[in-house]
Order: C-alpha cells, then structure tokens, then sequence
C-alpha cells in the first residue's frame, strides 16, 4: 500500500516537473509551477550491497517540483524512479524524497511535510548531520542524492540575533546500510522504532563567519549491530536503531581565500557501559579543517578528524567467538574502533572550461586502525542539457574497519544525463 | 599564472622563508647522520647467475671477502721465530674474531691447516707447527713437510719461503667495509714491528680505501663551494652573485642529503659525489634566475623607485625563467631517476636523491631566493658593467658572428660533424673492467702490497668453483674427484690463477700418507669407501670442522678456490670462459658446476654496466626528447635539445676510449650526469631566442639577445660546474674522483659550446615554427590592436591635454561612472550565452536581485539559476564589504545545503563567464589611479577614454588586472568599453556595454547587453537582460543563507 502511495505521489512530482516545463511556454503565472526533471542512464561496475554483483546499469528519472502558491505558500516535491539490470533485475522502484508544504509568515518560516533537513558546515563529514537517513546503497554519483527525506514540522525564525530552527519529527528514519553478506549470518531489520525525536538550532551568519549550536534527540539512523540469537540454522543479527542525543556546534570562518570550517557533537547513545556492545558508545567527534580556493578553478580542502570514545572496551575481549565478531563488525559499523581516533579528510576539486567540466580527487582516512576511502569524480557538461559524469570509489583496510569492510563495494561508473 | 604565483610568494615572504628554513633546519639534521660506507649487496647486480652462483657458494660455504697478509722478514725467512710468533699470534686472533669465517683461516698456524703423515698402516692430521721458536733442524723439518703439502705453498708460506701469509674471508656486513676491515686492522697492525714487513691485501682493503677516499668529500665540497662562488663572482661581479647562488646550491644540498637521511640511505662511492652535483646544478639555475634579474632591474630601475623596481625585477625574473627553470630541473631530474631502472641498487640511489636534489633547488629557487631578494636592498651596482667589455660578452658576442651568418653556420656543422668523427673514434676503444684497483694511483702503499702479494702468493682475488652432486656422497665419486682434480690442475695452468684448492688435495695427501709417503700414491683413493676410510681417519685426529670450508657435509658439494692474481674484469671473463669451457668437457651429467665469488661479481657488475649504460642512455634521450618536446610543443624542439647532449655524451665516451680510462661503474653515471646538467642549457637558451622572437626581434636578433642572455648564463653555469668537479681532481690518488672531475668538465665544456653553437645554428638553418610561430596568421589578433591602442595612447598621453584639465578629474569620472549604474535595489531576469572559440555555445539563464545596504558601502546580490537542468536551483548570496572581505554563500541543489565559500578573490570568473566578481561587482574607483588618456567616439558616442592603475599590489592581485582603459559616455557616465589588461600588461579582455536604458526612479542607467570577450582564450560571454527593475523595495530579508534553498 505505501509502495502505491509512494509511487502515485512520485509520479505527481514527476507530471508537476513536467507540466512546470509546459507552463513556461504557456506564461502561466499563479499558481506557478516549476520544476526540473532528470533522465539519467549509468553503467556501474558494481552495486553497494557487498554482494560482489557483476556490472549493473540503471535508468533512473529525477525530478524536482515547486508549486508558488502566492501568499498560501509552496509545495515542493522531489523525488526519483529507478528500473535496474544486472544479475539480480528487481523491479522499478522509486521514492519520494520531500513533499512539504512551506510557508513565510513573516520572520517565520514553516516546513511540513517529508524534506531533507541537513545540517553541518563540515565539509562531507557531519557530527551534527542526524535528521536525515540516507540509503548508502543507492547508485548515485553524489552522495546528497543518498538522502531519503524525513517527514518532520520544521520551524525557523528569524530573531535578529540569529535564526532558531526548531524540528519535530514524528517518527526516526533509518540509514540503508550495506551489511557483508556471511554464509549462515541472517540480518533482522526492522523498521525503527515509533519514537519521536525533536531538534533545535541556532544559527548565525555574519561578517566572514557563521555558526551554530543544535542539540537533537531522537532516532539514530544509524543502526547498531546485535546478535539476536545463534541455532543451527546459523546467526541472528538485529539490526536496531537506537535513541541518540546529540548537543553540536559548527562553524565557518572566512580568512583571505581561505574558508576554516569545524564541526563537532557530543553524542550520547544511551550505552549501558563497558560491557554494552550491543548499541553505540557516547562519543565526542570533531571535525576541522580548511578549504583553500586557488587560482584558476582548484579547491583543496583539508579537514582532520578526532573522535573520542569514553569508557571504549575492544570488543576481541569478548570470549564468545560469535559475539566477538558481532561486536567488532558493529564497532567497525558505528566508528568505534578504538578509544581515541584520529583521521584526516581531503578534497581537491579543479573546475575548469568556463565551469563546465570538473575533476575531483577525495577521500578520507581513518586511524586504528588505518582505513581509508578515495573517490575521484569527472564530470563533463557535453551540451547545456547533456552531462557525462564518471567517477571511481575504493576503500582500503581491515575488514573491521570504518572503510575496511565496504572493501567489496569498491566501484567505477559512468553516467549520462539529460536534463529537461 | 607564475606572476600571481610570485606575488603571492612575496606577499607572504616571511612566512616563505620562516619555512624553508625550518625545512632546511630538519632536513639537515636528517643529512647529518650520513656516512659513507659501501653496503656489498646494493652493489650487486642481484639476478645475475655469477651472483646467485656466488650467494649460493657463501650460503654453503662462507664469504667471498678473501684477504690476505704476507709477514717479511727483513732478515731470514718465513720461518724465523719472530715471523712465526707474529703469524700465530694473528691467526689465533683471527680465528676468534666473530667477523672472520673461522673455517676459512689459513696459515702456519692455523688450526684447519693440518699436516697429514703416515703412521704404520694409517694417518695422523697433526698442526703444521710445533711452536713458534724453531731450530735449524726443525725449520728444515717443516720445509720438507711443507714440500709434501703442496697446497700450502703460496697460501701458508711463498714459493721461496721468504714470507709466511695468513688467508682467511670476512663475513658479509651491511655497514660497510671500513667496519669489516676494522678488526683486521687491530689484529696486525699490533704485529707490525721493526724488521718485519707487513703486507694486506685483497678485494675487501680496497673497498674500505674507496669508503675512506670517498669521505673526501667531505673537504671537497668547501672548497668546491668557495670556487663556484668564486666564479659567479668573476661573473657577476656583485655580492648577491657570489652569495645567493652558494645560498641556493647549500640549502639543495641539504635537502637532497636530509631526503638521503630521512630515508636512512647511506652514501657510498657512487653517492658521495652527489653533494657537489646538486650545487653545481643547484648554481646553475640560480644563475639563470639572478642574470635575468640583473637584466630587469637594470631596464626597471630609470623608471621606478629602486625598491619597486627590485620588487618588480623579482617577479619579472621568476615569471621570465620559472618556467624553464621547471622544466630544465624537471628534465635533469628526470634524468637522473631514470637510473632507477638500473638493477644495481646503489646507483638507482644515486639517481633517485640526485634527482631529489635538483628538485629541491628548483624548490628553492622558485621560493626561498625570491623572498629573499624582495628583503634584499636593491642592488647599487649591476654586473659588468664598470667594466667594459669582458671575457663573456666576448665569447657569446664570437659564436653568434659565427653562427648568424649562414657560410658560418656551414663551418659550425662541418666543425661539428668533424668533432663528432673523432670523439667516435675514441668511443670504439673504451673497454670496461670494473676491477676496483683501477680506482687508485698506483703509488699508493695498498697497490704495492698488492702487487708483492700476487707476486709471492696465489693471488689476492678469490674465484670460486662449486661442483654439486645430485645425492649424498655424490662427490666422493673416484671419477667426479678426478674431475675436480683436473679443473684444478688446468686453472692453475692458467697464466691468472695462482693456486687452485680443494679438497681432492687433502685426499691425495692421505693416499700418500697412508702408504708410507711413496709418492707413487700421490693420487687420487680408487674408490668412495676409501675415501670414506680416509675422512674417517682423519677425524680421529683431526678436526670435523677442518674442511667445512672446502666440502659439505654429506658430500653432495665440493669448493674449489682459485686464487687469482688479477680482478680485472675482462681478463677474468676470458679466464671464466676457459674454466667454463674446461669443466663441460669434465663433468658428466648430473654433476652441477657454477662460478662465483667475487672475480665472478665483478664479470657480473660489468654485465649488468653496459645493459644498463645502454639503456640509460637511451632512456634519459628519450625523456629529455619527450619532455623538451611537450614543453615547446614541437618535436624539432626535443631533436634540437638532444643534439648539445648527444655530442657531450659522445666527447665523454671518446675521451674515455681515447685516454684508456676503464668503463666502470662510477665512470657509467657520468652521461647522466652530463645530461642532467647539460640539458639546461639548450633548453634556456630556446627559450630566450623564442621570447626575442616573439617580441619582434628579427631571427639573427634574437639569437644574438639569447647569446647574450641566456647564452652567457649558460657560459657562467659551465663554469661554475666544471669548476666545482675540477675541485675533485684535489683527490689526489683516487681515480674515481679524478675521471670524474676530466669528464664532467669535458661534458660541461662541450654541452655548453655545443649548445651555444648548435642550438642557435638549427634555430636560424631550419627557422622552427615553435620559434617562429607559424606566420602571420598565428599570430594573436588583438596584438595589432594593442599596439595600435597603445601607440594612440603614448601620443594621446604625449599631446597636451587641456580639455581634461578644463572639464572633470578622471576620478570624478569614474566615481560617476560608478554611481550611473548603482540602483538602490533591482529584479533582473538575464540570459548569459558562453561561446567558446570553436563556436559552442553554453546557456544560463539567471534571475538576480540586489540591493544597495543600509547604512553601508557595497550591494548584496542573490543570483539564482534557472537553467540548463544541471545547475537549476543553484544559488549565490554575495554581499560585498568595503573595507573587508566579501562574504559568499552557495547553494547546490545536489548538496542540498548552503555553504560559506572565500570571496576574496575577485578575478575569479563569476558563475564560469568571462566576466570576473570584481566585473560584476564594480571596480572601486578609490582603489584606483585615474588619468584621462584622451577622448574617442564609441558606437557614436563621445567618450572620455580613463586609463587606471591599480593602486597597489593589493589591488593587482586580488583583481588579477594590471590596467583599464575605459570609455566612458560623456553623456550618462556610463561605461561603455573597457579593455582590461592582466597584471603583466597584457591584453586580458574587453567588456563592451549595449542597449544602455534609463532604469527606475533615481535617473540610473543599465546596459541591457554585456559583452565579454578574454583576449587570452578568445571565449566570449554575454549577459543580455530579459528585464531589469529597479527601486523595487526588494526587501534586506531576501538577502541571508536561509534565503538560498527557497
């Protein structure tokens, strides 16, 4: 039934692109329709399952949608539908990423409806990023396309000291993350729990730096990794979303040619304490770093990552063999591999003929143990409706590692688009 | 792109120097763990048979380091008791030492060294010596039995008993020979006393005199320093000549030896040349850099402050030759990491950390020099020139009189093809032998000791055999040890062996003694059992360890050890052949013969020299080949760079093969050498001729400027690097250090000459299009107009102007103008069509607000894309700042979250058009210095014409624009022209205004066209307006972040 409602609300989205494309010629004026839709056709050399899947192509149509209702406010839509080859072919499938409704009243903004609500001046890696699931196994080049969209009432106004941001969400989402597939290992996934969750945020933007401060309590969508139950058909994960706190701050200061930016959060899980291996432990994680802007198009960026775990207890103490594997593969899974953690991150982007073609170069690198991403990115706009994107991602380490056990997602993939 | 790089680099030239000293500080602790040793296995060509044969035999057997020491009575002879005391006394020591392979000691004394006699029906093994003070009686005793134990003749003692020697090998360490040799040492110099003459030779003394010459270095490199900066200043005549240079070269030297550290690589003969390299190198390029910022100050210097004009020298001079310079140090670098291909490791770390090296002075170059120099207070006197004409203007002056001329570029390919003819003759002699008693004089002590060991014993050099058996016992095969016995017999037929031993000898002894000493048994046992017998016997008596250095243990493998009297390389493969030859005709299936030790290491390491000389060679043209050609773009470029290489390559190995100087090793790295450096020089002076001849110069102009410029450098750089490698020739007895210093000169000698002659000789012969350009409709077409603009500008700024004096200032010109188009605030729906120069078109269409801020100076602009598809939704908030950096927000759909860029830099291109930030936003005409340069019609309009300047440097660099001329409507003010030139005065773009209409409520003005054409790329920008509203009330709230994702 959701599936209906989902796709029936999709193709909504999809019919509004459209039609905002016929409005234009038509002059129509209120209630304005505007939109854009995307058709894209991408070979991958894999997929992001861990399912060592031979080559998979896929056809996928995007769509964004705004209808300016005048004084009565705005709908805006977004969303996508996907038909997919390769070895396992399932059905086309799509999602409605947003649908809200938003109003201006004044200095208050109002939101309501599902929407992607993503927070964190970091550059990629966000501590205080916690409102919006993503599905990382979705083939898309970039990774905001990962974002699934939460429903949620969002309010923010205007102070004159700064814009307080105010976020309810009635039900927690989840991340969609890849699991390794392990003969006799069977995965328990349940939806999260019906718990609401509420955010708030204080927003700054000034004279060459902005900021904030925002606690969020709610689901994590990131879920944690627990052993069920063992017989002889084999083992039981669970795959559970848990409650989490988070107080956070972010900041992003202008310096010459130079953009400082440095995100942090402190994120309280409702561990029960050293022997909990079943749920995340509290964390203090901090991001930093600059983003120098060079001559000719190139952009650096070079961020370096602290993460501190209190009360960390190595999961290979565990005696029982099968739940010190489940506790090392859900350590791996949460980051939390090690008391103190260090890691660097790095972009270098260069955009260049007028800005119609770019190359980017990045990646992370997380310490204790050493793991690692890298990404390169090629995007080439071969007319004003035609882009050719190529990109590559690999990961490197220990297969309990952050990186390390997305080993076998490592990909390439080319992808053509037409936008309309 | 290199003059914002400069003046970015002098901007922050504190922090530039700060830096590179800190660099410098920690790579120099790095370097100043070095030392010089010789690690035997980086030497060794590793996959070559006569290696792994010789690995195999230590495995099984011990070392291949033979050394040996013969003692000399004055008086007497070898068996007087001083001498045997002394041989006893240093055998013993050594057969303790824990560097010395016990079971291969050899003397008198020696324990393993046996005396075999007949009792009734068997054998005893009894010690040579009964003690050390010996009577008559006895010394002839001992001769007789010496007399039956021919194997100890020429090992133990010398034919005619004169000296007694002590044999034995060193184990194999990584530190080097001087720490292997050094317990040697202790042991018998404790020996040396009055009335004995103490001899030491053999492969491993001479290794550990290579570290100790090698550490020469060390004293060299002073005063190499001293002498090239010597000669800069001859050169230059000026301080900063004689210290930057030194200052650039030191701390390159650093680096490379800090990089050498960091990596925990020693130095060993073949990289302790390598600090003098990289100054020299390292010199050179300063020298290139420093001659041309004595040229541009010297053009600067009438017209500017002297401060401004040793600030502009500077960057005029890194911007000049920083490009070459990259490419020559890229290509020397290149060079010399291409001996990483090499197999012998040492030299690929030679390759490796010169290369490092050459890099790092570039580095420097490019960095620290020019920080410095903008510190430095400009020069009160420019080289040359009190003096008149000198030695070096000269010499550039001479070639190019005869280069210009084309009956004298005849003579200087005749000259050429002549010299080449003779250096080729000289090339068909050169002979390789890596045999390292070529390395010395042969007055040093260590030759004549070797010279009387070879003459009084079997030989200083060890060659090996092993003879392997497919099973146990194989060996003790009546038939497989005749075998040995001859191969023994013929090597010792052999005009190099002196002695060939092996175990068949022990054998045939104890056939002799257990028959009562009838020499009729000296032979061979008939059969294995007897054999067996007669190992048996002896252990009784002997020890079980005596002959671990000659057979194995199961007798399944036999050493025969050869002692030759050379370690040439050539004559020991010819000897290696015969044995070769010899032992196929000797041994019969299932018998396995190899060679080794390191006479055979030695055929190895020349194996492997010539292999790679010849592709090391061929691999360094080629990247200098490919590298030239990429740079100029033009393949004639790579042939004429190679030409100056190949002839100082080819005098090189003609003055090898003429002088009879060996091809070796440390000989083999000198046509890298000479290439790395030599490159510089045809590369520099291409470019100087290409950059006269694209200033105009007619072609015999241009070579003469380049001659002169470059040229002369290239005559400094030589200089200096010959003369840096001549400080090697001070290495008095060492010939490693000396052939380098006679080729090295050789290579900079001729690769300069034959740069100078050559390279400008092909130039004018064949007149390349990379030069040249392609005619004239290569050229770039806004040049005539630019020098028509300026040419009109010069008179218009010549005439005198007394309607600008009459009516308004050009500031009050351009504040108007400014003031004409600024709204209070605007709606605006704009299309902006990208042409590239193929014709392809891009289009973006765009609905922009702005509004003037309240209580502030500066607009704020929220730019929204509607289209194409890719980039709908994107969205930038800039708000502008007078007093400080703008502040700039982006919103990517795709991200779905707004994102703080830097905004200071306002010559970026806006949103990927032709029109810069500081384009859209305005040019403060504060910032600006105005002069009106004269008054034109545009499209029919009168039109004040306002040349401006920047300011500051401030302002050229965060504008990227070094000029504008502006044509300004007399009318409204507004700007209808402006051609903008980059921050070296060249043509960047023109902005032309259409369609100007009155726009809202306060009589502003708003061209609804733009058109942005980059001179540079020859892409073209428009931006038409669809609509432009203004005074719209447009409300300050639109302008935050939060606005962005709406």
């Amino acid at each position: 039934m959701m599936r209906i409602a989902a796709a029936g609300l999709l193709a909504a989205v999809l019919g509004a692109a459209g039609a905002a494309r016929a409005a234009e010629g038509e002059g129509a004026t209120r209630p304005a329709l505007d939109g854009t839709l995307s058709l894209r056709g991408d070979l991958w050399s894999g997929s992001r399952d861990l399912d060592d899947a031979g080559p998979v192509a896929q056809a996928s149509a995007w769509g964004r949608a705004k209808v300016d209702l005048g004084d009565a406010g705005t709908l805006v839509g977004d969303g996508w539908l996907a038909a997919r080859g390769g070895a396992d072919r399932p059905a086309p499938h799509g999602r409605v990423r947003e649908l809200y409704w938003r109003g201006t009243f004044g200095p208050l903004d109002l939101r309501i409806g599902r929407q992607i609500i993503a927070w964190g001046r970091a550059d990629g890696l966000n501590p205080t990023d916690n409102l919006t699931p993503r599905d990382f196994t979705l083939l898309v080049p970039e990774d905001g396309e990962q974002r699934r969209g939460n429903d949620a009432l969002q309010a923010s106004v205007e102070t004159g000291a700064g814009v307080l941001s105010a976020v309810w969400l009635p039900r927690g989402g989840s991340h969609r993350v890849p699991l390794p597939r392990t003969p006799q290992v069977m995965y328990d996934e349940a939806d999260p729990p019906r718990r609401d969750g509420w955010a708030l945020k204080w927003d700054l933007a000034g004279d060459g730096i902005d900021g904030s401060l925002s606690y969020f309590d709610g689901t994590d969508p990131l879920p944690d990794l627990a052993l069920a139950g063992a017989g002889p058909d084999g083992v039981q994960v669970a795959v559970r979303n848990h409650r989490l706190r988070a107080f956070g701050g972010d900041l992003s200061w202008v310096q010459g040619r130079m953009v400082w930016r440095a995100e942090a959060a402190w994120m309280r899980s409702g561990s029960a304490g050293a022997a909990d291996f079943v749920r995340k432990r509290d964390r203090l994680w901090l991001v930093g770093g600059g983003e120098w802007t060079f001559d000719g198009g190139t952009t650096l960026g070079l961020q370096a990552l602290v993460q501190h775990v209190p009360g960390f207890v190595d999961p290979d103490t565990l005696a029982t063999p099968v739940e010190r594997e489940i506790a090392g593969r859900q350590a791996a899974l949460a980051n939390q591999t090690a008391a103190n953690q260090l890691g660097a991150s790095w972009r270098l982007a260069h955009r260049f003929r007028n800005d119609t073609a770019s190359a980017e170069l990045s990646g992370v690198w997380t310490g204790a143990p050493d793991s690692s991403l890298w990404r390169t990115r090629f995007t080439v706009a071969l007319s004003d409706a035609w882009q050719l994107q190529a990109g590559t991602d690999a990961t490197f380490g220990p297969a309990k590692s952050l990186w390390g056990q997305f080993r076998a997602n490592r990909l390439a993939f080319v992808q053509l688009r037409r936008g309309l | 792109m290199m003059i914002r790089y400069v003046q970015w680099v002098l901007r922050h030239r504190l922090a530039v120097i700060g830096l590179t000293l800190l660099v410098t500080a920690l790579l120099g602790i790095c370097g100043a763990r070095l030392q010089i040793v010789i690690d035997p296995v980086t030497m060794a060509p590793q996959a070559h048979p006569y290696v792994q044969a010789t690995q195999r035999i230590e495995k099984q057997f011990g070392s291949k380091y033979l050394v040996a020491v013969a003692i000399t009575p004055q008086q007497g002879d070898a068996f007087s008791a001083p001498v045997l005391a002394a041989v006893t006394r240093i055998t013993r020591a050594l057969e303790r030492d824990a560097g010395v392979v016990p079971s291969s000691v050899v003397s008198l004394a020696a324990r393993r060294v046996k005396a075999i006699t007949g009792s009734d029906d068997s054998f005893e093994a009894r010690p040579l010596l009964s003690g050390t003070a010996l009577s008559a009686p006895e010394q002839a005793a001992l001769k007789a039995l010496l007399a039956q134990h021919p194997m100890y003749l020429g090992t133990t003692v010398s034919q005619d008993f004169r000296s007694a020697a002590i044999l034995f090998e060193l184990k194999e360490r990584s530190d080097g020979f001087r720490a292997m040799m050094a317990p040697v040492h202790r042991i018998v110099d404790a020996e040396r006393q009055p009335g004995l003459a103490v001899a030491i030779g053999g492969s491993p003394v001479y290794m550990e005199t290579t570290e100790a010459f090698a550490d020469r270095i060390f004293w060299l490199f002073p005063i190499a320093l001293l002498v090239i900066g010597l000669l800069h200043y001859e050169a230059f005549r000026t301080r900063q000549g004689f210290v930057l240079p030194l200052v650039t070269a030191l701390m390159a030297v650093l680096w490379g030896l800090g990089c050498m550290g960091l990596l925990r690589q020693p130095l060993d003969i073949f990289n302790s040349p390598t600090p003098i390299l990289i100054l020299a190198v390292a010199a050179g390029h300063a020298v290139q850099l420093l001659k041309r910022y004595y040229e541009e100050y010297a053009t600067l210097r009438g017209r500017l402050a002297p401060e401004a004009a040793n600030r502009e020298a500077v960057v005029r001079s890194v911007a000049g030759v920083g490009r070459v310079m990259v490419i020559a140090g890229g290509v020397a670098a290149l060079g010399f990491f291409s001996l990483m291909v090499f197999e012998i490791a040492t030299i690929r770390t030679f390759g490796l950390f010169t290369g490092i090296g050459i890099l790092s002075a570039v580095v420097l170059e490019m960095t620290f020099i020019p920080a410095v120099r903008s510190l430095l207070k400009p020069p009160t006197e420019l080289p040359g020139r009190a003096s008149g004409e000198r030695v070096w203007d000269r010499i550039p002056r001479a070639i190019a009189d005869t280069v210009v001329p084309r009956a004298g570029r005849r003579r200087v390919a005749a000259a050429a093809a002549g010299f080449a003819l003779l250096c080729a003759l000289g090339v068909a002699q050169v002979h390789v032998n890596s045999d390292s008693k070529t390395f010395f004089a042969g007055f040093l002590p260590l030759q004549r000791d070797d010279a009387m060991l070879n003459a009084a014993l079997g030989g200083t050099n060890g060659l090996y055999m092993m003879v392997e058996g497919g099973e146990a016992d194989a060996l003790k095969s009546p038939a497989i040890l005749a075998a040995v016995e001859q191969m023994q017999r013929y090597a010792e037929a052999q005009p190099e062996v002196g002695k060939a031993l092996s175990i068949v000898d022990v054998l045939k002894r104890m056939n002799v003694a257990m028959h009562a000493g009838d020499p009729a048994f000296d032979r061979l046992p008939a059969s294995r059992e007897l054999v067996s017998q007669y190992l048996l016997l002896y252990s009784m008596s002997g020890d079980p360890g005596d002959f671990d250095a000659t057979i194995d243990s199961d007798f399944r493998r036999i050493k025969v050890t050869m002692l030759l009297k050379t370690g040439g390389s050539a004559t020991v493969r010819v000897l290696l052949d015969r044995l070769k030859a010899r032992a196929a005709t000797l041994f019969g299936p299932g018998v396995t013969v190899s060679f080794g030790g390191e006479a055979a290491q030695t055929i190895a390491l020349s194996d492997t020299l010539i292999k790679g000389k010849l592709l090391n060679i061929a691999q360094i043209a080629f990247a200098i080949f490919a590298i030239s050609a990429l740079a100029f773009r033009s393949l004639a470029a790579g042939l004429i760079v190679l030409l100056p290489l190949a002839t100082a390559v080819l005098a090189v190995f003609g003055a090898m093969g003429g002088l009879g100087i060996p091809l070796n090793v440390p000989n083999a790295l000198i046509s890298a050498m000479a290439v790395g450096i030599g490159a510089d020089y045809a590369i520099y002076l291409l470019y100087r001729i290409r950059e006269a001849a694209r200033a105009g110069a007619e072609a015999g102009e241009a070579v003469r400027t380049a001659l002169a410029t470059a040229g002369q450098a290239a005559l400094f750089v030589a200089t200096a690097v010959a003369g840096g490698y001549g400080v090697l020739a001070l290495s008095w007895g060492y010939n490693v250090h000396l052939w380098l210093a006679l080729f090295i000169v050789i290579a900079m000698a001729v690769s300069a000459l034959a740069s100078l002659w050559l390279v400008p000789a092909c130039v004018l012969a064949f007149r390349p299009a990379f030069v040249f350009g392609r005619g004239p409709a290569r050229a770039a077409p806004w040049k005539p107009a630019a020098l028509a603009v300026a040419g009109a500008l010069v008179l218009a700024g010549a005439a005198p102007r007394p309607a600008a004096a009459e009516t308004e200032s050009a500031l009050a010109i351009m504040q108007k103008s400014r003031a004409a188009t600024q709204v209070k605030d605007s709606i605006a729906a704009a299309t902006f069509t990208l042409t590239a120069k193929d014709g392809a078109t891009r289009v973006r269409q765009t609905v922009g607000h702005t509004r003037l801020q309240d209580g502030a100076e500066g607009q704020m602009r929220l730019v929204r894309f509607q289209a194409p598809a890719d980039i709908k939704g994107t969205a930038i908030l800039l708000v502008e700042h007078a007093k400080a950096d703008d502040d700039m927000w982006l919103y990517l759909p795709a991200l779905g979250k707004v994102r703080r860029l830097s905004a200071a830099n306002k010559k970026d291109a806006f949103a990927g058009t032709d029109f810069s930030y500081a384009d859209v936003i305005g040019y403060r005409p504060e910032d600006w210095t105005h002069r009106i340069a004269g008054e034109e019609t545009h499209e029919g309009a009168a039109c004040w014409v306002i040349e401006s300047l920047p300011a500051g440097d401030a302002v050229k660099e965060s504008t990227g624009v070094g000029r504008r001329l502006s044509w300004i409507a007399k009318a409204s003010h507004v700007m209808l022209r402006s051609d903008l030139f980059d921050a070296t005065l060249q043509p960047l773009k023109r902005i032309v205004s259409a369609d100007v209409r009155r726009v809202g409520a306060n009589g502003r003005y708003q061209p609804m066209r733009m058109d942005a054409e980059n001179l540079q790329t020859g892409h073209r920008t428009t931006i038409r307006f669809e609509s432009f509203e203004a005074d719209r009330d447009v409300p300050a709230s639109l302008f935050t972040p939060r606005e962005l994702d709406k």
